[in-house]
C-alpha cells in the first residue's frame, strides 16, 4: 500500500516537471531561436531545413549596430525610456504621497481616475497629440516622445507608489512630525529613502513600458529620434528583407528585458499582478 | 495676509502635491481626448490642411455605421478579443495551477522564464513569429512537415491570418493569467486544501470547490485587463499583416491608424478611435460594477 503510494507520487512529480519544462520551452523557444539566428552566417538563417549546427559569427551584429546605425537607435530608446521613467517618478512620487497621506474631498475617486488613464486606447491619444506636438514644434524630438510616454507611465507610477506609501507605517511619520520635521522633509529624508522597492518597481516598469512602446514612437519620431522597435519594424519593410540582421535586432531588444526579469523577479511580479491580486 | 496664505497652504498641502501630475495628465491625456471628440464632428483631412475644418455634426458617425469596412473591423476586433481572451484564461488557469505545484523543481527559474513573453516588446513578438511562421523556410512549417502536416499559410492566408494572430496573442498573454493564478495560490494558506483532502474530496472536487472560488476575484480582474488590451491591440498585427490579407485582421486600432496617418483623414479616424474608447469605457463600467457587486 505504502509503496504504491510512494511510486505514484514519484510518477506524478515526474509528469508535473516534464509538462512544466515543455510549457516553459514553448514560451522561451521563439526568443532562443532568434538569438541562434542572430549568430548564424547570413545565408544560413533562411536555410530549409533549418540548421541547428553552424559556425557562429558576429557579422550580423556588426552590420546591424555599425553599418545600419543600430547603436544610435539603441541610444535613442535608452534616452526616451530613462527620460519618461524619470519624469514619471518625480511627478508621480509627489502625487502618490498626496493621495496616500492627505485627506481631502474626492481623494479616492481621484485616485481611481488616475488609474483609469491606463485604459485609454492609445489610438485616441495619438491622433490629437500628433497634431498638438506638431503645432508646438516638439514632434520628432526626444522631449515630445518622453511626454507621450508619460501618458501611460505617469498614471501607472502614481497608482503603484500610492499603494507602497499607504503601507508605510503612520507611526514613523507622526514621530518625525513631532520631532519637528516638515511634511516635505519627511517625504525627502524618510519616505523616499525607505521606499526603495516601490521606487525600483515603478522605475523598472516605466522603463519597460517605454522601451516596448511602438505606436507613439512610429508617428512622433524622425530618423534622428527613432527608437529600437520602430527601427526593427523598418528592417523588414524593404523589398529584400534582411532576416539575419533582423534576428539580431530582436535579440538586442529582448536582452535588457531578460536581464531585468531574472534579477528583479520579485519586483516584476509585484508590478505585473498589481491590482489583480491586492485588489 | 502672509499668515492666511500659510494657513491655506498647509490646509491644502495634499491637493498641492497632486497638482503637477494632474496638470500634466490634463495636458497630455484629457485635452487630447477632448480634441479627439471635437475632431470627430468635423470634416478635415490632414493631407489637405489648406482647407479649413468644417463642422459636420454626427455625419462621421453616420458614415461609420454605413461603412462596410467598419462593420468588418468591429467584427474582427470582437472575434479576436473573444478567441484570444477565452483561450488565455483556460490555458492560463491550467498552467498557473501546474506552476504552483509543490513538486516543481527549479520553480523560480521556470516561473521567471515562463513570464518572458509578456514583457518582451510586442513589435518584436510579431516579427519573431513572422520569422518562425515563414512559409518557405520557417521552423514551424518544417517541424509540421516532419509529422505530415503541410502547407499551412499562417498570416498570408485570409482565413488563417486571424487565428494566427490569436495564437500569437495567446503565446504572449497566457503567462499573465498563469502568473495571477500561481501568485494567488502561492500566497494562500494550505489549510483549506488540506481540510478538503482530509474530508475525502477528490482532486477534481478540490479544484472545483476550493481552488476556483479562491481564484475568482483575481481572474475576473485579469480578464478585464486582457479584454481592454485585446480590444485595442495594434503592434503585433500592424507589423505582421497591417490588417491584411484583404481586411482579414483589420482591427479597430489599425483601421484608425491607417485612416489618420496613411490617408490623412483625421476627423474620420477620430470618430473610429472614439467609438473604440466608448466600447472600452462601457465594458469597464459593466464589468467593474458586476465584479464589485459580487464582492
Amino acid at each position: 500500500m505504502r509503496r504504491t503510494e510512494k511510486s505514484r507520487k514519484r510518477i506524478e512529480t515526474f509528469i508535473v516537471n516534464l509538462i512544466a519544462l515543455a510549457v516553459t520551452a514553448w514560451f522561451v523557444f521563439p526568443l532562443v531561436w532568434q538569438l541562434l539566428s542572430s549568430i548564424k552566417p547570413a545565408p544560413e538563417v533562411t536555410a530549409n531545413p533549418p540548421l541547428f549546427i553552424f559556425q557562429p559569427t558576429l557579422q550580423n551584429w556588426e552590420t546591424l549596430l555599425i553599418e545600419k546605425g543600430g547603436i544610435s537607435y539603441l541610444i535613442n530608446s535608452i534616452i526616451v525610456a530613462a527620460g519618461s521613467a524619470g519624469l514619471s517618478l518625480v511627478l508621480g512620487s509627489v502625487a502618490a504621497y498626496g493621495l496616500a497621506r492627505f485627506t481631502f474631498r474626492g481623494r479616492d475617486s481621484l485616485a481611481l481616475d488616475f488609474l483609469s488613464f491606463r485604459m485609454f486606447p492609445p489610438i485616441v491619444i495619438v491622433i490629437p497629440l500628433f497634431l498638438i506636438f506638431q503645432q508646438l514644434v516638439i514632434k520628432n524630438t526626444y522631449f515630445g516622445l518622453i511626454l507621450a510616454h508619460a501618458t501611460f507611465n505617469l498614471p501607472f507610477t502614481i497608482w503603484l507608489l500610492r499603494g507602497f506609501f499607504m503601507e508605510f507605517p503612520v507611526e514613523i511619520e507622526d514621530a518625525s512630525l513631532v520631532d519637528g520635521c516638515t511634511r516635505m522633509g519627511f517625504f525627502w529624508r524618510i519616505l523616499l529613502p525607505l521606499s526603495g522597492p516601490g521606487l525600483a518597481t515603478s522605475a523598472v516598469f516605466s522603463l519597460i513600458l517605454s522601451w516596448n512602446e511602438f505606436m507613439f514612437a512610429s508617428v512622433m519620431s524622425s530618423q534622428e529620434t527613432r527608437t529600437l522597435p520602430v527601427f526593427s519594424a523598418s528592417l523588414l519593410e524593404h523589398y529584400v528583407a534582411d532576416w539575419s540582421q533582423f534576428a539580431a535586432a530582436c535579440t538586442l531588444s529582448v536582452i535588457p528585458v531578460l536581464v531585468v526579469m531574472l534579477f528583479a523577479q520579485k519586483y516584476m511580479i509585484k508590478g505585473l499582478t498589481y491590482g489583480a491580486i491586492h485588489g | 495676509m502672509n499668515n492666511r496664505f500659510k494657513q491655506f497652504f498647509s490646509k491644502n498641502f495634499g491637493v498641492l502635491l497632486i497638482i503637477p501630475a494632474f496638470a500634466m495628465l490634463m495636458a497630455i491625456s484629457i485635452y487630447p481626448l477632448i480634441y479627439c471628440a471635437v475632431l470627430s464632428v468635423q470634416d478635415w483631412n490632414y493631407l489637405r490642411a489648406y482647407l479649413p475644418p468644417s463642422f459636420v455634426g454626427i455625419a462621421n458617425y453616420v458614415n461609420l455605421f454605413l461603412d462596410p469596412i467598419f462593420a468588418n473591423t468591429l467584427q474582427v476586433s470582437l472575434l479576436f478579443t473573444f478567441m484570444a481572451v477565452s483561450l488565455e484564461v483556460a490555458l492560463g488557469i491550467a498552467i498557473g495551477v501546474l506552476f504552483s505545484n509543490e513538486h516543481l523543481k527549479f520553480a523560480k527559474v521556470l516561473r521567471s522564464l515562463m513570464l518572458l513573453p509578456m514583457v518582451v516588446t510586442p513589435v518584436i513578438i510579431g516579427l519573431t513569429w513572422k520569422t518562425l511562421l515563414n512559409q518557405k523556410w520557417g521552423i514551424v512549417n518544417y517541424s509540421l512537415s516532419q509529422v505530415g502536416i503541410e502547407g499551412i499559410q499562417w498570416y498570408t492566408s485570409p482565413t488563417e491570418a486571424l487565428p494566427t494572430m490569436v495564437l500569437i496573442d495567446v503565446w504572449q498573454w497566457t503567462p499573465f493569467v498563469a502568473l495571477v493564478v500561481f501568485a494567488t495560490l502561492l500566497s494562500m494558506p494550505r489549510e483549506p486544501f488540506e481540510a478538503a483532502a482530509i474530508d475525502g474530496a477528490s482532486r477534481l472536487q478540490i479544484f472545483r470547490h476550493v481552488t476556483l472560488p479562491l481564484l475568482r476575484g483575481g481572474i475576473a480582474l485579469a480578464v478585464l485587463i486582457r479584454l481592454i488590451d485585446a480590444l485595442r491591440e495594434f503592434d503585433k498585427i500592424y507589423v505582421l499583416t497591417r490588417g491584411g490579407p484583404g481586411h482579414a485582421t483589420d482591427v479597430l486600432s489599425i483601421f484608425g491608424y491607417r485612416t489618420a496617418f496613411f490617408h490623412g483623414y483625421v476627423s474620420y479616424a477620430s470618430a473610429i478611435s472614439f467609438v473604440l474608447f466608448v466600447i472600452i469605457i462601457a465594458l469597464c463600467t459593466v464589468l467593474l460594477t458586476r465584479v464589485i457587486a459580487r464582492k
